[in-house]
């Protein structure tokens, strides 16, 4: 699986954020040069996991999306939310 | 406000204009009023003492001519870095002013310091680890709210008119809340927010903190004159979850919508889609911010708390929240405002909380009482749209009691020319006036 596969798993509840943490989450970490001690590490998972159910909760069709269709970059995702917050003025 | 300085913008600056208040005298006064009153409410982490330019005329010729204002510690102004709540700032010939300063300024208005703040904007209440706490000026017992703490101070004390805040989760409309004055969160992208430090790029707006939506107009003018400040009069709707508000205030809140409406929408579910997507993004992007301050250890602690979870969220979360932002403001758009352009919708769940019960550390430390400040507020800065906090009651302590009037994104002129309306059909003329109750 992908980091997107992992991710999207994680958001659609197909996986624990545990499963999530090993895959991906404690490499990210890392990677950003942040050492985390089990209790950082225990409430990053709790936040990760309110969060994905929160979405599941509120907005479940969004989560049905797949990994490719994540392609528009954020620059596009920003500009058609600037240019439609302009074309409400 | 005192012998010789009256109590709005607009009216300081016509009688600089006019020559019946010279600006040299303006400015002497407001400087004695801002140290004198920032002794007793600890507001202030830098004092401005920049002599007015040898020759006045141009500058008494402005529209904010010789008004007293000071702002959140977050813009860089001329030769000082600002202190973000960590510090009083550092001083260095090089920093140039933020543009949303110069502004002010070149239109007259006197800065008169820089005023204290969560640390990094990044809580809602004004506990600092670094710098005296200010108080609030209802009671040194009443909490203040963050992140742009020591401007509400600033401004329900008297200090100053007017204070620029910023607003990524409610930072301009909580402490406007708690010191019971008007907090306009702007809508995004709409101030320039360049030599402003950030927390969420994406979310941060820089809003205007005053004692009547007259005199954030007279800031907001000058600072956004493109807008139609000649709006048409708005009809209105409003948004209640009984069941969320503590009784102490829902009645209050009910009666005073259910005076100016009886247009009711429900927005709850689009109200908790966006802020989970809010929370994702501010999340991910503290993360992203403070990235070297939080692998260094030197990140403040509510820095750290979200940021470590930021850096371990997955990027796709945050390219997928990004995505879903138009389309979440399409269907509020076509919910909230197909019959009304200005929402009438809660702020304030229950009364005021006092510094024991929202200070972490305090003997009576309530989470749920901290989280409830922000519950209403960061749903609105996904979507981007402007908001006012607007003192609109008292509860049974005599306390304000506050709402939020939502609106069209750039339609800030129809949202202060009714929170204007408002302000004087529940606290009569002029307003809110200072208060020291300390």
């Amino acid at each position: 699986l992908s980091n997107a596969d992992i991710a999207l798993a994680l958001l659609r509840g197909e996986i624990d954020v545990q499963t999530y943490w090993q895959e991906s989450g404690q490499q990210r970490v890392r990677s950003a040069g942040v050492l985390l001690t089990e209790q950082q590490q225990v409430r990053s998972c709790k936040q990760l996991g309110r969060l994905a159910a929160a979405l599941r909760r509120t907005a479940p069709d969004a989560l049905l999306v797949q990994p490719a269709q994540l392609t528009e970059s954020v620059a596009e995702s920003q500009l058609a939310f600037d240019n439609y917050l302009v074309s409400l003025r | 406000m005192s012998a010789s300085l009256p109590d709005t913008i607009e009216a300081v600056a016509t009688a600089v204009r006019t020559g019946h208040l010279p600006i040299e005298q303006a400015c002497t006064e407001q400087r004695t009023r801002f140290a004198r009153i920032n002794g007793q409410m600890h507001a202030a982490t830098h004092i401005n003492e920049k002599p007015l330019p040898d020759s006045t005329a141009e500058l008494s010729a402005q529209p904010l001519a010789g008004v007293g204002l000071a702002h959140k510690d977050i813009f860089n102004s001329t030769g000082r870095h600002p202190g973000l709540g960590r510090h009083h700032g550092a001083l260095d010939p090089s920093v140039v002013q933020a543009p949303v300063l110069q502004k002010l300024e070149q239109a007259g208005a006197l800065n008169l310091g820089a005023l204290t703040m969560a640390e990094d904007a990044c809580a809602a209440t004004a506990q600092t680890q670094h710098l005296p706490i200010p108080l609030n000026p209802l009671g040194a017992h009443l909490a203040v709210g963050g992140s742009s703490s020591g401007s509400a101070v600033a401004v329900a004390s008297g200090m100053v008119y007017a204070s620029l805040g910023t607003d990524t989760a409610g930072s301009v409309r909580i402490p406007a809340m708690t010191c019971g004055v008007l907090g306009l969160k702007t809508t995004h992208g709409l101030i320039e927010r360049q030599a402003m430090a950030p927390l969420c790029p994406s979310l941060d707006t820089i809003g205007v903190i005053a004692r009547s939506a007259r005199d954030i107009s007279s800031v907001m003018k000058v600072l956004s004159p493109q807008l139609d400040w000649q709006p048409r009069a708005a009809r209105m709707a409003y948004w209640l979850e009984p069941e969320v508000l503590s009784p102490s205030i829902e009645p209050v809140v009910r009666s005073v919508m259910q005076s100016y409406t009886d247009a009711r929408v429900d927005i709850a579910s689009h109200e908790a889609r966006s802020a989970a997507w809010q929370e994702l993004i501010m999340i991910y992007e503290v993360g992203q911010t403070h990235r070297t301050r939080i692998a260094s250890g030197q990140a403040c602690k509510q820095v750290s708390a979200l940021g470590q979870t930021g850096l371990a969220m997955p990027e796709s979360w945050w390219q997928l929240a990004l995505a879903e932002r138009k389309p979440c403001l399409q269907g509020f758009m076509e919910v909230a405002f197909a019959q009304a352009d200005v929402l009438l919708a809660p702020l304030q769940i229950d009364v005021l909380p006092a510094v024991d019960e929202i200070y972490v550390g305090h003997p009576a430390f309530s989470a749920a009482k901290l989280l409830a400040l922000h519950h209403y507020c960061g749903w609105i800065n996904y979507l981007g749209l402007p908001s006012l906090a607007l003192p609109v009651g008292h509860d049974a302590r005599g306390l304000p009691i506050s709402i939020q009037l939502i609106g069209k994104p750039f339609h800030e002129p129809q949202l202060l020319a009714l929170g204007q309306q408002i302000l004087i059909d529940i606290h009569g003329e002029p307003g809110i006036m200072p208060v020291l109750r300390i």
